[in-house]
């Protein structure tokens, strides 16, 4: 009888989805936690000519250079806040910075029974979750910049 | 900083490269020492298309333009960059002329894979330089401008293995190749 609450538990957990829920001009995304591995202050971009759509800067981190991706310029949206974030994406070509704005991110465990598929197809996403009356998009990072 | 070079990194085993660190619009590119044949003011160079120095003619190639970038006024900063390479010759104007320096190439990063367009051709990487990044041009692509410039062949690669081959005699007679 023990043994099998604690499997129920178990099965419980391994349904949970661990979500960053955070902002791009005024706008509320979030992206699985298992897909950032960093979050930090801005510290501006440096611009390189490129033609490779919202991909044209980077930022230098000590003595490593990650690429930038223009979150807020593929939604049409401008990056709110003095003082800006800096969340680091994992992606399968390496680590790619995204600017957002300054509220601080907050971390929200998720039944992951209750993602639904997103209808918009302004982003690529992996579904969304409604967050009171607002559907909040769960990006893939992963993709981001890929298509 | 003085043009006869500023050393980035101690080891001195490592292999090293020299760049000129160039300043267009806001960005800083680097271009390999070995094309540089020298500098000139604006008033040096005046505002022809064609440079003829040393009887040599080094034909104007739009950098800026070919990378996107603005067009600023000429400064007191501004030079024309005399570059040159198996034959080839082309005069780069930039905003600003920061300084020769030699970059162990551990310090050279490769440009990273999200950039996945025609970029890819441009750049030879990334140099750490001072507390930013420098963008290192292509030689091989910077060079391929001065000949579609005069040429007008579809094929790059089959541009430069043209001029490369025929090294300098086309290019004093002016003929296109």
């Amino acid at each position: 009888m023990l043994r099998g609450a604690v499997g129920r538990q178990r099965q419980a957990a391994s349904h949970l989805c661990h979500l960053l829920v955070f902002s791009v001009g005024g706008r509320r995304l979030a992206v699985k936690t298992e897909e950032i591995s960093r979050i930090s202050v801005w510290v501006g971009s440096i611009p390189i000519p490129s033609c490779t759509p919202f991909i044209s800067s980077v930022i230098r981190l000590d003595q490593a250079v990650f690429p930038v991706f223009d979150l807020a310029g593929m939604l049409k949206l401008r990056v709110k806040g003095e003082q800006r974030l800096c969340l680091m994406a994992k992606q399968a070509d390496g680590v790619m910075a995204i600017c957002i704005d300054e509220e601080m991110p907050v971390l929200h465990s998720l039944d992951a029974a209750k993602i639904r598929a997103y209808r918009d197809n302004d982003i690529d996403t992996v579904g969304c979750f409604t967050d009171g009356f607002e559907d909040v998009p769960i990006i893939s990072a992963a993709r981001l910049g890929t298509a | 900083m003085s043009l006869r070079g500023h050393r980035i990194g101690s080891a001195a085993h490592v292999p090293n490269e020299r760049f000129l660190i160039v300043g267009i619009d806001t960005r800083q590119f680097a271009l390999s020492s070995e094309l540089v044949q020298g500098l000139l003011t604006m008033e040096e160079s005046g505002s022809v298309s064609t440079l003829t120095v040393q009887g040599q003619e080094y034909p104007f190639l739009d950098l800026g333009g070919r990378l996107g970038l603005a067009q600023a006024d000429d400064g007191p900063e501004t030079r024309m960059v005399l570059l040159a390479q198996a034959g080839i010759r082309a005069c780069v104007r930039v905003d600003q002329v920061h300084g020769l320096v030699e970059v162990e190439r551990t310090r050279v990063l490769p440009l990273p894979r999200q950039f996945r367009n025609e970029e890819r051709n441009w750049y030879v990487g990334l140099i750490l330089y001072g507390d930013g990044v420098a963008i290192g041009l292509h030689t091989r692509w910077l060079l391929s401008g001065a000949m579609q410039r005069d040429g007008g062949l579809v094929n790059q690669d089959q541009r430069l293995s043209l001029c490369l081959s025929d090294r300098s005699d086309r290019m004093r007679k002016g003929i296109a190749c």
